[in-house]
């Protein structure tokens, strides 16, 4: 008890870290909007250039396609490595509001939030080419000196980094309270059109902030990757203590951020010691240090209230459009008849790319009702299914093949189900991060945890059977069995036909009322908290089943590829493919790392291009297409439809299936010659209704 | 006894009151108006009784039940439901779905037949929905997205569904606003047709020709408070309902002329001109 204060000092290092962090996302927040999950990745890059420079002396540029490596001599002394890599970072993250940020500005929150996620994977994809997967470790810039504290060795480096931070946070602060620039910076963001009319020019002031912000927390990159060496990993979980430390500071207050970043460095390192000290139950080796800025994020929420200062922009469709249609057969039937070929394959390879492809469809699926149906961005849907796989390996023992399963899945849905009652007061971006840190908790408290993994750390379930019929992934002779495949299939099926039940009765009309206003769903009678309890569940059903899979495709794993970076991609696939639809979450499925299309048309291919690829998807469907692959195909067919309609060239009979869609564009076309001749109460009605 | 029944009703917001001490009854069958300026407080009482905004003192029955601690969408179950003046549709969803939303009433069992089948608990929602297009006359329009119509429209399809469920009482928050005369005279007339459907309606609006010509009783609210209230025609010679539109001297010397206030659509005459006034200023602060 009595060295938690010393510990609680130890931590105040990567505080800093985190505080610097915080304060580089409140910067952008009021700068342009973005909630920046790329901020730790983006530190990254120009810590690593400095660290290689610093190393071997070689110029690493985060590119490909061109030569990127430019041995420059020996290894360089800290200025000008700083400074080249300060260069480099500020460089790619100007390219980065160029092409992306600047024409996000007018989109949905959540839609800047998914695009940053993109982002993250092609900063970590580039530097994994670039670099290597490797940690980079370099001397200590800052006084390394070792004082004695209460009979105790401790580096005075991390006190030094946390003056540096704090100078920056009061320099911000001035000139956020008492420069032109900082007061233009927050008119632009209370009122863009304002600012405009005023002369200011927000895509600047953006620009400027933006850059600002990089710069602050790459220089704090570059020092303070001397505390624990630098990694294209690393800096990128960082962003869930510092996004928990900004939205305790209501992504406003600069002081308040630092000292909640600066909170959570310690408290983290206080669990630590006590893990290290064997003072917790065994079950919580893993790493409970996780736990400290999961529970400052829901803290926050829970205190600070349910709103965030909003940009005063004008969204009006702040959602992945979302047709609710009726099943068209004939695709189905095609689909699955397809599905089924492939299953049954001759090529194993195939037949394992089409395993992985399922079990990513069926987590899609669940991120489809969630984020699609009821508009919440979970990034911890992966996490739950990994749970449920764990639990199956627990219940595979005591309880065999169909009641484990069903027992697993149950369990699953009581803990999805219970995890989302605390974010029902949260929606959109805070949702997002609630939901990251949840998955930081599973993947490091649970998934390494000793006694909830199972012996060595491995877990195991047994071969599905049932009287004697057994149809595991390997049958003796197969790898993977044909039988395996047709079951994953039919059970993917059913998944498939649950969503739909879902999506065209009433359920999926309350879902979607609910997503588009909550106000007026409340007023219509319907419960918005029951609704999105609701939802959770079925997602977490959802997720829970696509956990079996994963345990008996795997038969023996940990907690590898189950991890909260994992999770980032999946929730990319499932934008990629199309978020509000069932087809969208197949062609995610397909497009998954060694799922069908990479393993089939690409050959395969190492996993960071697949990231590299998935990243850059990401981000563009982000910009351009937010429907993804699957919606927008669906809306060019019946933009191509109604256009023959319009020619007349359509076959007498034709249905058209997706009604609302066809229904809209023929609306527009034909409304000013309806509007007199049979809606009688619009009759004389402008544009606005108002008389002149 | 009253189907709506508020008592002693006020809303503090921070020491301020938006509605002080307010007594209002809604009788079934009746259209009943609440009429004030800008500021009055009338958007805010429509919030309390839905339970949008919470009541700091005085109660509100609905059809006997005490509605003191019932969350909107259990208000709006037993009967009670409103529009909005910023219309809030849902924009994701198709004029009918918008309409279904608002008529369907989950159960607990519904979780498992909506997913099952689908069809089923819709069946008994359509009938109504078809009726509350149609009285609308909005139909044709069923399969269109809201941000494809015109504003008029929309203000019918926030009306339609606040309908579609038939509620006993139904609070319209500016119905009309945005409307012209033409329109607003069509919906005053759709708005009597469903009193003979058993259903009852408050309505608050700016548009005085609407309320004095439709309405059956009329509260008028000014700074939180009611001051006069009666049948139209009692409150259309009423001294204070004209000092509070028309300032104090105003109301003084009409009320000494002997002029009324609000006529029956002539062109000139004092309402039309307030309307006009009022129109231009909500159409600024828009």
């Amino acid at each position: 008890m009595s060295d938690w204060p010393f510990y609680a000092l130890l931590g105040v290092g990567t505080g800093a870290l985190y505080a610097a962090f915080a304060m580089s996302v409140i910067i952008t927040y009021r700068g342009s909007g973005v909630v920046n999950f790329a901020v730790g990745a983006m530190a990254m890059i120009p810590a690593m250039v400095f660290a290689e420079l610093r190393a071997s002396g070689d110029l690493v540029i985060p590119i490909v396609g061109l030569p990127n490596r430019f041995r420059l001599g020996d290894p360089m002394s800290f200025v000008p490595a700083a400074a080249l890599g300060m260069a480099v970072g500020l460089i790619v993250a100007a390219v980065i509001y160029v092409v992306v940020i600047r024409s996000l500005r007018s989109a949905p929150p959540v839609t800047m939030l998914v695009a940053t996620v993109g982002l993250t994977l092609v900063l970590q994809a580039l530097a994994t080419r670039g670099f290597g997967n490797v940690t980079l470790r370099v001397s200590s810039i800052l006084p390394d000196d070792v004082i004695s504290l209460g009979g105790r060795p401790f580096p005075v480096d991390r006190l030094w980094l946390l003056v540096a931070v704090c100078v920056l946070a009061l320099g911000v602060g001035v000139v956020e309270r008492f420069t032109r620039f900082g007061l233009a910076t927050r008119a632009a963001f209370l009122n863009e059109k304002g600012a405009i009319l005023l002369g200011l020019n927000p895509t600047r002031i953006g620009l400027t902030n933006w850059l600002f912000a990089a710069a602050l927390a790459g220089s704090v990159g570059i020092v303070g990757s001397s505390l624990g060496g630098v990694s294209p990993f690393t800096f990128s979980l960082f962003v869930v203590p510092a996004l928990g430390a900004a939205l305790a500071a209501r992504l406003q207050s600069i002081s308040v951020a630092v000292g909640a970043a600066v909170a959570i460095g310690s408290f983290e390192a206080i669990a630590v010691h006590i893990v290290a000290q064997q003072q917790v139950p065994r079950f919580f080796l893993g790493g409970i240090s996780a736990l400290v800025p999961f529970v400052v994020i829901v803290g926050a929420l829970i205190l600070v209230g349910k709103r965030l200062p909003n940009r005063a922009a004008i969204l009006e469709r702040a959602q992945v459009p979302v047709v609710l249609a009726r099943a068209d057969a004939r695709v189905w039937a095609l689909t699955l008849a397809i599905a089924l070929i492939v299953v049954v394959s001759g090529d194993p390879t195939v037949r394992f790319a089409a395993l992985q492809t399922m079990f990513v469809a069926t987590l899609l699926m669940s991120i489809g009702v969630l984020t699609g149906l009821i508009g919440q961005v979970s990034l911890a849907q992966l996490a739950l299914a990994g749970f449920s796989a764990f639990m199956l390996s627990r219940f595979d023992g005591p309880l065999g093949f169909p009641l484990a399963p069903m027992a697993a899945v149950a369990v699953t849905i009581v803990v999805g189900t219970l995890v989302s009652i605390p974010a029902l007061r949260v929606r959109g971006v805070q949702f997002a991060i609630v939901t990251f840190s949840l998955a930081v908790v599973f993947d490091e408290l649970l998934f390494r945890s000793p006694t909830f993994v199972g012996r060595g750390g491995i877990a195991q379930v047994d071969a599905p059977s049932i009287g004697g019929f057994e149809f595991g992934i390997f049958d003796g002779e197969q790898f993977p069995a044909r039988v395996f495949g047709v079951v994953m299939l039919v059970v993917t099926a059913l998944c498939a036909a649950v969503v739909q039940g879902v999506r065209r009765g009433p359920l999926g009309r309350r879902f979607l009322a609910v997503r588009s206003n909550e106000r007026a769903a409340a007023s219509a009678g319907i419960d918005v908290a029951q609704t999105k309890v609701l939802a959770a569940a079925i997602a977490s059903l959802l997720a829970g089943v696509a956990g079996l899979m994963f345990a008996y495709k795997a038969m023996t794993f940990n907690g590898g590829g189950l991890s909260a970076q994992d999770g980032l991609l999946v929730l990319a696939l499932g934008y990629v493919g199309g978020v509000g639809s069932i087809a969208g979450a197949v062609v995610g499925g397909i497009l998954a790392p060694s799922g069908l299309f990479i393993v089939v048309i690409l050959g395969g291919g190492s996993s960071p291009d697949q990231f590299l690829i998935t990243g850059i998807a990401l981000v563009l469907v982000a910009m351009k297409f937010p429907q993804g692959i699957a919606g927008s195909w669906q809306m060019l067919r019946s933009r191509i439809e109604s256009q023959r309609q319009r020619d007349g060239s359509d076959p007498p009979g034709h249905e058209t299936r997706e009604a609302p869609v066809v229904m809209v564009e023929t609306a527009r076309t034909v409304e000013p010659g309806t509007r007199s001749g049979t809606s009688g109460v619009s009759e004389s009605s402008g544009a606005t209704g108002w008389r002149p | 006894m009253a189907l709506l029944e508020a008592r002693g009703l006020s809303v503090n917001y921070g020491g301020l009151y938006a509605n002080r001490d307010i007594d209002l009854d809604c009788h079934t069958g009746k259209l009943v108006g609440l009429i004030g300026p800008n500021g009055a407080g009338k958007t805010t009482f429509i919030d309390a009784i839905t339970g949008f905004t919470p009541v700091s003192e005085g109660k509100v029955t609905f059809d006997g039940v005490d509605l003191a601690g019932l969350s909107p969408d259990k208000r709006a179950k037993i009967g009670l439901t409103r529009t909005f003046q910023s219309l809030e549709l849902f924009e994701d969803l198709t004029v009918r779905d918008n309409l279904m939303a608002g008529a369907e009433r989950a159960q607990w069992h519904s979780i498992i037949t909506d997913v099952l089948m689908p069809g089923r608990n819709e069946r008994q929602y359509r009938e109504q929905v078809d009726w509350a297009l149609d009285i609308m006359r909005l139909t044709d329009r069923a399969d269109t997205l809201p941000s494809d119509l015109s504003h008029g429209q929309r203000k019918l399809i926030s009306v339609a569904r606040a309908l579609a469920a038939k509620p006993k009482l139904v609070l319209l928050d500016e119905p009309a606003a945005g409307l012209d005369t033409a329109e607003s005279q069509l919906l005053g007339a759709h708005l009597r047709e469903f009193l003979d459907h058993d259903m009852s309606l408050f309505l608050i609006d700016h548009d005085m020709g609407l309320v004095l010509n439709v309405c059956d009783y009329i509260y008028v609210l000014d700074f939180g408070e009611i001051i006069a209230e009666g049948t139209p025609a009692e409150v259309r010679a009423d001294p204070a309902v004209i000092s509070a539109y028309l300032g104090e001297s105003a109301g003084e010397s009409q009320a000494s002329s002997g002029a009324t206030f609000g006529g029956q659509q002539q062109t000139g005459d004092i309402a039309g001109a307030i309307d006009d006034i009022i129109h231009d200023v909500s159409e600024e602060t828009r």
